[in-house]
């Protein structure tokens, strides 16, 4: 068969790819390429925000490397990527439960989980700064009641554990979302593997390892993945409750880079935090996607 | 007979409307935007302040605009071009020759150094004034004097080991001794990055100069940046401070001074004021006297006002400039220390804070080189005091700063 | 999809495994509930109430408004549910049309650079906004959208490109022999796209919506920086700046947090089979 269009078809395909395409690519080449490439461009200037941009080459990085700042953030980011671990193992382990036909009630779990995601992060973060007040907070005053006076804990000191703090927050907010993506994975599962495995009389602990856990590889890969992004690019909590901290113990790559924008005036180094930040999701996102591929390739 | 009535009728409708243009030149219109930090009363007593300027220039709209984060939103606003016409002026970030970029000169209000403090702060490196503080205060303590009598305190302290006997008298009376807002960092300035308390004990107004020359952010000078680092230290490890202190936040503390738990406050004059009129502390409470053991009262503009570069109604921007100032009047509609030279302000504690009978000395201005190194180091004098509060190694705190001092310095060829 | 009611077969074998599965699904929903409940008694109770009383007491006057009657009247709560709403009736339009085009393009047609042209719709998912946000300012300035609504919905049609996502797995469902005998009766692509696709994606497009809204509904980023004049202020950024000066009024930020939930709640109850299918189908399918 030849060419199946005509060339006034063929024309009028490529007017409506155009038209249909034109704005979208726009706005996207506008709000997104030009920004990213912006952003390198500055991040090799000594930019304050206003005036001239004078091109320093490496400069800001060196600096960056050198000031141990980053580090300090990379540290504090740690505390939230380990939230999230925690965050969707949990997720996990609720998912499994609630796939059970025989707990009652799934759809009142369900629903409840979930909830804390659709909420305003803001008044999330508010709730918070409330809850975890050192006198009046509930959590602490649970402590006391119970007598663990000594336990009641500075949820937010100045120190490092306060990054641990806020993400938790996150924890609260997120953790029914994975558990509800898990449960739609865990119920796509066919029942014939566990059929099969209950007739080899399969403990519950093997069925979960055997045939549940390998089958979400793909669901839990991709939970990981958001979640590091999101661990990475925290800065609502901090921003909100504590402004990144004394000190800077609380500021993420997002906090530490505004204040290097608008606190110290130095576009140039914020920009070179964020393209860092940029560099790292990247390749966090490679090593996943890298995993996925090599995991594919093998069950195929 | 006709044509000549006709010609004389175009000559007299032709010289009314030049006289009616002429006229109207002198009358203002046009709408301003007016940014204000005071969010608290930018809906209330700040709008007032508006509308009476409106009513006397009929036609003209003022409109007022609170903003929270004021270096930041300025700086963002500035760098976007989209100043409001009267515009905060952030004589801290800006240099001297940038000014004349982002500002119209004021000269034609013809105002001089006689007529406000702090007058050479607002003139740039053409010579020409570009902004003006409406405000100042003077820096001191303030003690809410209920809490004292709770304590039994008798008289105010003027050694600073009388200042540690009241704090532990307060303690004991079971009150905060010193508030100090940690949390939101800049009520912390008293203690380090104000220079209150270096240029105040000293006296010596060269201060900030010296500090530039100095190859050390923190050294053995006598009252200087250490010194007053270990006295805030000092009272952290007694407990004169809030007790959470990283969650302490200003809101926090203006509760507590009003239920009588927080006695004291270290920054100006205008916080007593600020307590009575809007939170409704009793006046009698309100006291204030200078850190104890300062030989001069210094006295801090506060935030600067100038005129947009590209405002559109020029005329108007400037008569609303000179509208504030006049007679002190947004100073005293905020309740603090007018900069007008020629009007002495009266307010809750001012005349306690005066009969100690110290020379009132402008806070010198702070030199663009020492900016340019705090920048370039990333050195937030808040945020050191925050660290050096809470540290359990005072020493490394130090030392680190020093260290980014000297290397900015480095840096910069200074 | 929604398999709810088919049994699964791995079950607890074990009671104990039951009894502790129960104690943590109790956990996890008290953990859940107790903010809520501690915000929404905190919002009656008087401002001397909230900090004296005990946290977890309930309030002596359940019809106690003054904390909420403040809050819409002084924190102009209503311009910024204006704001927020006006943004997101427009941004939906917008976007839902601009992701429903650009997945009606990819999904149906073939031509040279589609394969690039997919991953530069992926690139906003790889370099997120957040961190490009120093030099994206400057590009808003530059256009002049600075402090305008504009800011705003140009942005949030611009950035989120989850939405071609759910529109494509839609798209591909629907046969392509649908497309071609509308061809063949003669209709232009323009009248495919919308009197036979469009159409037959009203439930994707409803998910699309209602996790749009949501995300414009909660956003503190894009109103905080590129829209702060206080005219301009949407439910986040009044909510924020509002309740940041007064966070010792207990009473007052409970009162800020329930306005502000109340909406996504009630939005939650009746909707909630849709919301979470449409996020599951999203994740899922990414």
């Amino acid at each position: 068969m030849r060419n199946r269009f005509t060339s006034t078809q063929k024309r009028e395909k490529t007017v409506v790819i155009i038209a249909f395409l034109a704005i979208p690519f726009l706005l996207l080449a506008l709000f997104s390429f030009y920004p990213a490439a912006k952003l390198v461009q500055i991040s090799f200037t000594n930019w304050s925000g206003l005036g001239a941009m004078e091109f320093i080459g490496l400069k800001n990085y060196q600096e960056l490397l050198r000031n141990g700042e980053l580090l300090q953030v990379l540290f504090n980011v740690s505390a939230y990527i380990v939230v999230m671990l925690i965050q969707v193992f949990l997720a996990l382990v609720l998912a499994i439960i609630l796939n059970q036909s025989s707990i009652k009630g799934r759809n009142f779990f369900r629903s409840w989980t979930f909830l804390p995601y659709m909420l305003n992060g803001v008044a999330v973060a508010f709730m918070f700064s409330i809850m975890y007040d050192y006198q009046r907070g509930p959590l602490n005053v649970l402590l006391r009641l119970i007598g663990l006076e000594q336990c009641a804990i500075q949820w937010i000191s100045g120190s490092y554990m306060t990054n641990y703090s806020l993400g938790l927050i996150a924890m609260w907010r997120y953790t029914g979302l994975n558990m509800v993506i898990f449960l739609g994975a865990l119920q796509s599962i066919s029942n014939m593997y566990y059929e099969a495995a209950n007739l080899d009389g399969a403990s519950f602990i093997q069925k979960v390892r055997y045939i549940t856990l390998p089958s979400i590889q793909t669901t839990f890969e991709i939970l990981l993945l958001l979640g590091f992004n999101g661990a990475l690019q925290a800065y609502f909590e901090p921003f909100v409750i504590t402004k990144g901290g004394p000190g800077g113990i609380t500021d993420t790559f997002i906090t530490k880079s505004l204040k290097y924008a608008f606190d110290f005036q130095n576009f140039g180094l914020a920009s070179a935090l964020a393209v860092m930040l940029v560099l790292l999701i990247l390749l966090v996102m490679g090593v996943c996607k890298g995993i996925l591929l090599r995991k594919g390739r093998q069950s195929a | 007979m006709k044509r000549f009535l006709l010609l004389l009728m175009v000559c007299t409708l032709t010289l009314s409307m030049f006289a009616v243009s002429a006229a109207s030149a002198q009358e203002l219109s046009g709408k301003i935007v007016w940014v204000t930090n005071r969010t608290d009363i930018a809906d209330t007593l700040l709008t007032d302040m508006a509308n009476d300027f409106m009513a006397l220039h009929p036609g003209t709209t003022v409109e007022v605009e609170g903003i929270k984060d004021v270096e930041q939103t300025m700086l963002t606003r500035m760098a976007a071009n989209e100043m409001p016409d009267v515009s905060l002026m952030i004589t801290s970030k800006l240099t001297k020759s940038d000014f004349a970029n982002y500002f119209l000169p004021l000269d034609d209000l013809g105002y001089t150094a006689d007529d406000f403090y702090f007058y050479d702060y607002g003139v740039g490196d053409d010579g020409k004034l570009y902004g003006i503080t409406p405000d100042m205060y003077t820096n001191c303590v303030f003690y809410n004097r209920a809490t004292f009598e709770i304590a039994g305190i008798e008289s105010v302290p003027r050694t600073l080991e009388e200042l540690d006997a009241v704090c532990q008298k307060l303690l004991e009376a079971g009150i905060i001794p010193m508030a100090t807002s940690f949390r939101d960092s800049w009520p912390l300035r008293g203690w380090l990055s104000g220079y209150y308390t270096q240029i105040g004990m000293s006296g010596n107004a060269d201060f900030l100069n010296e500090l530039v020359q100095s190859d050390l952010l923190f050294d053995d000078t006598e009252f200087g940046n250490l010194y007053t680092l270990n006295i805030a230290r000092d009272f952290a490890l007694k407990g004169y401070f809030e007790p959470e202190l990283a969650a302490a936040n200003w809101d926090n503390q203006r509760r507590d001074v009003l239920n009588n738990d927080i006695a004291m406050f270290y920054d100006g004059a205008w916080y007593g004021p600020q307590l009575v009129s809007t939170s409704g502390l009793p006046v009698e409470d309100c006291g204030a006297f200078p850190f104890p053991g300062a030989k001069v009262l210094t006295v801090s503009p506060n935030w600067f006002y100038g005129v947009a570069k590209n405002t559109k109604y020029p005329e108007l921007a400037k008569a609303f400039l000179q509208y504030m100032l006049e007679d002190g009047r947004y100073a005293t509609i905020l309740e603090v220390e007018c900069t007008n030279k020629d009007i002495l302000s009266d307010l809750p504690g001012l005349e306690e804070l005066y009969s100690f009978g110290l020379p009132v000395m402008e806070m010198p201005n702070v030199p663009a080189e020492l900016i340019d190194i705090l920048n370039k180091g990333l050195i937030s004098l808040d945020s050191v005091t925050q660290e050096y509060l809470l540290t359990s190694d005072p020493q490394s705190i130090i030392d680190k700063y020093n260290d980014k001092w000297q290397q900015a310095k480095e840096d910069l060829g200074l | 999809m929604r398999h709810k009611s088919l049994p699964s077969m791995m079950e607890f074998e074990k009671t104990w495994m039951k009894v502790a599965s129960y104690g943590l699904l109790i956990l996890v929903v008290v953990i859940v509930a107790v903010p809520l409940f501690i915000i929404v008694t905190l919002s009656f109770k008087t401002k001397t109430e909230a900090l004296s009383s005990n946290i977890f007491s309930l309030p002596q006057n359940l019809l106690y408004l003054d904390n909420y009657v403040y809050i819409w009247t002084r924190g102009k709560l209503l311009t910024g549910f204006v704001n927020t709403g006006i943004l997101i009736v427009t941004s939906l339009i917008g976007s839902i049309l601009m992701g429903s085009m650009i997945s009606f393009i990819l999904a149906r047609f073939s031509f040279t650079g589609k394969r690039l042209l997919y991953l530069a719709f992926l690139f906003p998912t790889v370099v997120p906004a957040i961190t490009t946000q120093v030099a994206t300012f400057t590009v808003v300035r530059d256009i002049g959208l600075y402090n305008t609504i504009f800011a705003g919905i140009v942005l949030y049609i611009a950035t989120d490109i989850m939405q071609i996502y759910i529109f494509l797995q839609h798209i591909e469902k629907i046969p392509l022999a649908i497309d071609e005998s509308a061809r063949i009766d003669g209709a232009s692509y323009l009248k495919i796209y919308s009197r036979i696709l469009l159409p037959q994606m009203k439930p994707a497009i409803a998910t699309a919506a209602i996790i749009k809204a949501l995300m414009i509904y909660n956003d503190l980023f894009i109103p905080y920086l590129y829209m702060p004049k206080s005219s301009l202020k949407t439910v986040t950024t009044t909510v924020l700046s509002f309740v940041a000066d007064r966070t010792s009024d207990w009473g007052l930020v409970g009162a800020g947090i329930v306005s502000v939930i109340i909406p996504t709640v009630l939005l939650y109850v009746f909707l909630q089979r849709y919301i979470i299918v449409g996020v599951v189908d999203g994740a899922v399918k990414a």
